[in-house]
């Protein structure tokens, strides 16, 4: 017994003195020097493994690799809400140019929709990096040829032709252009999801047709005496020149529907960052898209390494706000109110379980308080002690720890351990049994090891920030 | 077999079978710790494995999710705190089964339900993955929509106790899992103009909260009763053979479900068990026996958990297309290692296909070995004092929340759901349905909504599809079937002791 103690103190007392100790070096490195001499943070507004995701990813490596950075480079992933989450935290941090986004179109059309009041406008472009050509696929069987016959179809017979194009996502407005460009013409626009999703519906004859990218085609296309109802076709390219990895696709200008949508990555630092710091950041994005390793991965994964800064950069912005603009009279979709529906429906399940509950407690007798689904069969026989006091001062404990995380005057390891320390302390004096110094000494160390070696693992092994 | 013996070497090389090891060991670590998951660890260690061999990465990946799924039962059955999502129905018998003084056989069942999940449904994922590429293209908006509807209809069978609180519970969470962005329609609602809301409450802070941190604050209200917990007794964790056979329609039918809910997009490893664990008391002959540390249930849960992985990686594989974060993060680790995830991985990257299936087998019956030698080790956790336990689980609760998007939202979001969770359950309104209605109900709507999109507003392809009808006639049997029961056997909850 008395061995183990011994060994325990001495682990743990290393193991703080080691965390401690990296812990102040780390602190000291980021002294006043100049831009950039902490981490940058990249946010990418999708999850991990997405295709922006994967674009960044390949852009960080090409950077750190090359060692063009003299910090850290880090990427964050804040996904949800079609792109806002991370816009938003990116849009409201300090324009210093140590956190930044990488975006595509779907920054604007976020505001046409109503999902966000601000959009490009609310941002400091830093440049363009890369972009992939999007294309209108339908099964190979499929009796269109080309957009014209697709057009022409949605002209005869307006609201027939299921078009799969996510509701408020830049291609949901390429789709408004497209039926714009012959009067009359009108598809049914269904909102279906990611490009499996929709290449599965494709296949299925549930859609007829839709937007995808070109990486999505040359995935899903299987050629080569694939029966046509298994395999889809390409009828038109919205680019301004046909692709050299389709050459037999004709561009839908071409056709006579001059609609462009492309998927490009554009990068962005809160507004007021200082133009040293935008030009710097542009000059190191410029530099790793003429990496030949870059490239060849770009190439891979089907992005046209195209790059556009500056003035140019700022009308390519604004031509592509007024494109979406154009069209932006959005159809008011006509789907049922199922939120409405269901409040209704558990108002009226409320009253019957309080009917229910009324009814029963005359009958039956008073049950248990905290009974749980789990413990019904035993707690009967253990003698309980409600401590609401303790437990309320327990989340107020929690919840304190989390404001001052939120309002970052500490630094997370010594909050964390002392929240260790007090929320535990707050349990052992709300127990009431004696507890010995020794158990306040574990305790503490218990604190320290987890504030410390929490940060620590996150830090230098996943390389991701905490709060 | 073209890349099968590439799978094979690489799998058979040091560097495979330390890779499956450590991967099984750190996701079965992580799963066990209330409020870190398999998902957050693998989209945490998915930058890492960047710059390493594909085959081996993906490995690493897989062993990590089937560790995790596994792990997540310890801490169930010791602390009544699930350490992943897909074991909070294990806490249901595991938990009661341990505090009757039998943790070891408990684990133990769970542990070779596990296996046995796991196993079944890799023979599932072998021979499945290429039908299934053909069949799912046969599913459209509607079909989705009556499958999920099947699936709802768990709500009033799950629980126990009163009917009306168990509805009212899976009402509550698909209500409370409407904020955000509509995607049928690309606009936000019930955000109350806060862009944090924009995507409504994510599911693993919900999940934390409701079930870790709720349990936490019940831990903390009655610490004296916590104090005297589960004495691991000199039971053998070790399951005999008969044992096995006595639960062998059980096993064989949960780890069929599992898989089956686990090849469903976006449903996923809590839906399978609490859908194997509901049809596993329906079939019994000791419906009541449910809830109190029935073996039985234990098993349901456990097998049906880890099957879900194989099912899930049937369309992953068939069809690139991922059935839940964790699916979506290997789906973009393909991608990273330079493979195109899509019908075509079969064809032109066997070697990987093969691998991803190989390193499920091992890392399964790793997993297995892992589990089964050190569950005596690790059961010494219960006797840990609460006042050292606690907060620090607390903190990983609060990190896991944080880490996945990076935002304390997340984490209030958690705090919040805790104290619901809290005053549900003192209240006697059970969480299992609130959980089915949360993950299932966007999933309905979504479908529902896209196919009121696709046929022009009407409804009739419910019933005129005959995929549709066949899974609402489903429900319905399964409606009736669960009501007329409850009268005849009264018995099947808490409320009537």
């Amino acid at each position: 017994m008395k061995i183990s103690w011994i060994l325990w103190h001495l682990t743990t007392s290393v193991a703080i003195l080691f965390l401690v100790g990296w812990w102040t070096m780390q602190l000291g490195n980021s002294a006043g020097s100049p831009y950039p001499n902490q981490p940058i943070q990249v946010v990418v507004p999708y999850a991990a493994g997405g295709g922006s995701d994967t674009f960044v990813r390949i852009l960080s490596r090409g950077i750190v690799d090359e060692k063009r950075l003299p910090v850290p480079l880090v990427i964050i992933n804040q996904d949800g809400g079609i792109g806002t989450i991370g816009s938003r935290e990116v849009k409201d941090s300090d324009p210093d140019g140590y956190k930044i986004l990488c975006h595509h179109n779907a920054i604007i059309t976020a505001k046409l929709v109503g999902t966000v009041d601000y959009g490009p406008e609310a941002f400091e472009p830093i440049a363009m990096t890369g972009e992939m050509s999007m294309v209108i696929l339908v099964r190979a069987d499929s009796p269109y040829q080309t957009v014209a016959d697709l057009l022409r179809d949605a002209k005869d017979h307006p609201q027939d032709i299921r078009f799969a194009a996510n509701k408020g996502a830049p291609a949901y407005f390429a789709t408004l252009q497209l039926e714009k460009t012959l009067p009359g013409a009108e598809l049914r626009i269904v909102s279906s999801g990611g490009g499996a999703d929709r290449y599965a519906k494709i296949l299925g004859g549930h859609l007829d047709a839709g937007i995808f990218s070109l990486s999505e085609y040359l995935d899903f296309r299987r050629g080569n005496g694939t029966p046509p109802d298994q395999d889809v076709r390409a009828i038109a390219l919205l680019g301004l020149e046909r692709h050299e990895s389709i050459p037999e696709v004709p561009t839908a200008t071409e056709m006579g529907s001059p609609v462009l949508l492309s998927n490009a990555n554009y990068w962005w630092a809160p507004k007021g960052t200082p133009s040293d710091v935008v030009d710097y950041l542009a000059d190191l994005l410029k530099a790793t898209m003429e990496d030949e390793t870059v490239r060849a991965e770009l190439q891979r994964i089907r992005v046209d390494p195209s790059y556009d800064r500056g003035e140019s950069l700022q009308q390519r912005v604004n031509e592509t706000v007024e494109q979406f603009e154009s069209v932006a009279e959005q159809k008011q979709a006509s789907l049922p109110d199922f939120s409405l529906y269901l409040g209704l429906i558990l108002a009226g399940l409320f009253g019957w379980m309080l009917l229910e509950s009324l009814v029963g407690k005359s009958v039956a007798g008073e049950p248990g308080v905290g009974k749980s689904v789990g413990g019904d069969s035993v707690s009967s026989h253990i003698r309980m002690m409600l401590r609401p006091r303790v437990a309320i001062a327990s989340l107020v404990v929690l919840c304190g720890y989390v404001s001052l995380l939120g309002l970052s005057w500490f630094p997370f390891a010594p909050l964390t351990a002392a929240m260790v320390v007090t929320l535990g302390g707050t349990m052992m004096i709300g127990s009431h049994d004696s507890r010995s110094r020794n158990d306040w000494l574990v305790l503490v160390q218990l604190g320290l090891l987890t504030g410390f070696g929490v940060e620590c693992v996150f830090t230098l092994v996943l390389a991701t920030p905490l709060p | 077999m073209p890349g099968f013996e590439e799978a094979l070497s690489t799998l058979a090389s040091p560097w495979g079978v330390s890779v499956v090891v450590i991967g099984t060991a750190l996701g079965i670590f992580v799963g066990a710790i209330p409020g870190l998951t398999g998902t957050m660890l693998i989209a945490l260690v998915l930058p890492l494995t960047y710059g390493a061999d594909p085959l081996l990465s993906m490995a690493f990946l897989i062993s990590i999710y089937v560790g995790a799924v596994s792990g997540g039962m310890i801490t169930a059955t010791l602390l009544r705190m699930p350490g992943t999502p897909a074991s909070i129905i294990t806490t249901l018998d595991g938990y009661p089964m341990a505090r009757n003084g039998r943790p070891g056989r408990a684990l133990g069942l769970g542990v070779v339900s596990s296996l046995v999940g796991g196993t079944i449904s890799w023979f599932f994922l072998v021979l499945l993955t290429s039908p299934i590429a053909r069949l799912s293209s046969e599913f459209g908006f509607f079909e989705y929509f009556s499958l999920v509807m099947m699936a709802l209809v768990l709500i009033a069978t799950i629980g126990g106790g009163s009917l009306a609180r168990s509805l009212f519970s899976g009402v509550l969470g698909i209500f409370l899992a409407m904020p955000g962005v509509n995607v049928a329609t690309g606009q936000t609602r019930l955000t109350f103009g806060i862009t944090e809301m924009n995507d409504g409450f994510q599911l693993l802070p919900v999940l934390i909260g409701l079930f870790a941190v709720n349990q936490i604050l019940r831990d903390i209200y009655q610490i004296e009763q916590t104090d005297e917990r589960i004495q691991l007794g000199g039971e053998s964790v070790l399951i005999r053979f008969a044992d096995v056979m006595k639960q062998g329609v059980n096993l064989v039918r949960s780890s069929v479900i599992g898989t089956w809910i686990g090849i469903l997009p976006g449903i996923g490893a809590n839906i399978g068990s609490v859908a194997a664990y509901s049809v596993a008391r329906s079939f019994s002959k000791t419906p009541d026996q449910f809830g109190k540390g029935h073996e039985e249930g234990i098993v349901a849960s456990e097998a049906a958990n880890n099957a879900t992985i194989g099912g899930a990686l049937i369309p992953l594989i068939a069809m690139g297309l991922p059935g839940s974060v964790v699916e979506a993060v290997l789906l973009g680790a393909l991608v990273i290692h330079g493979l195109q995830p899509g019908p075509r991985l079969l064809e032109e990257s066997p070697a990987m296909v093969y691998t991803i299936m190989g390193a499920m087998l091992i890392a399964n019956v790793v997993m297995a070995v892992i589990m089964l030698g050190s569950v005596r080790w690790l059961a010494r956790v219960v006797h840990i004092p609460r006042s050292f336990l606690l907060p620090v689980i607390l903190s990983f609760c609060v990190i896991g929340s944080f880490a996945l998007s990076h935002r304390l939202f997340d984490v209030w979001v958690m705090i919040g759901f805790a104290i619901l969770g809290f005053s549900m359950e003192t209240v006697r309104i059970p969480l299992p349905p609130f959980i089915i209605g949360f993950v299932l109900g966007p999933i309905a709507e979504k479908n529902l909504s896209l196919g009121l999109q696709a046929s022009g507003g009407s409804y009739w392809p419910i019933v005129t599809s005959p995929l549709s009808l066949l899974f609402i006639a489903i429900a319905v049997v399964m409606l009736v079937g669960s009501s007329l029961r409850g009268r005849i056997t009264p018995a099947n909850g808490g409320e009537s002791e």
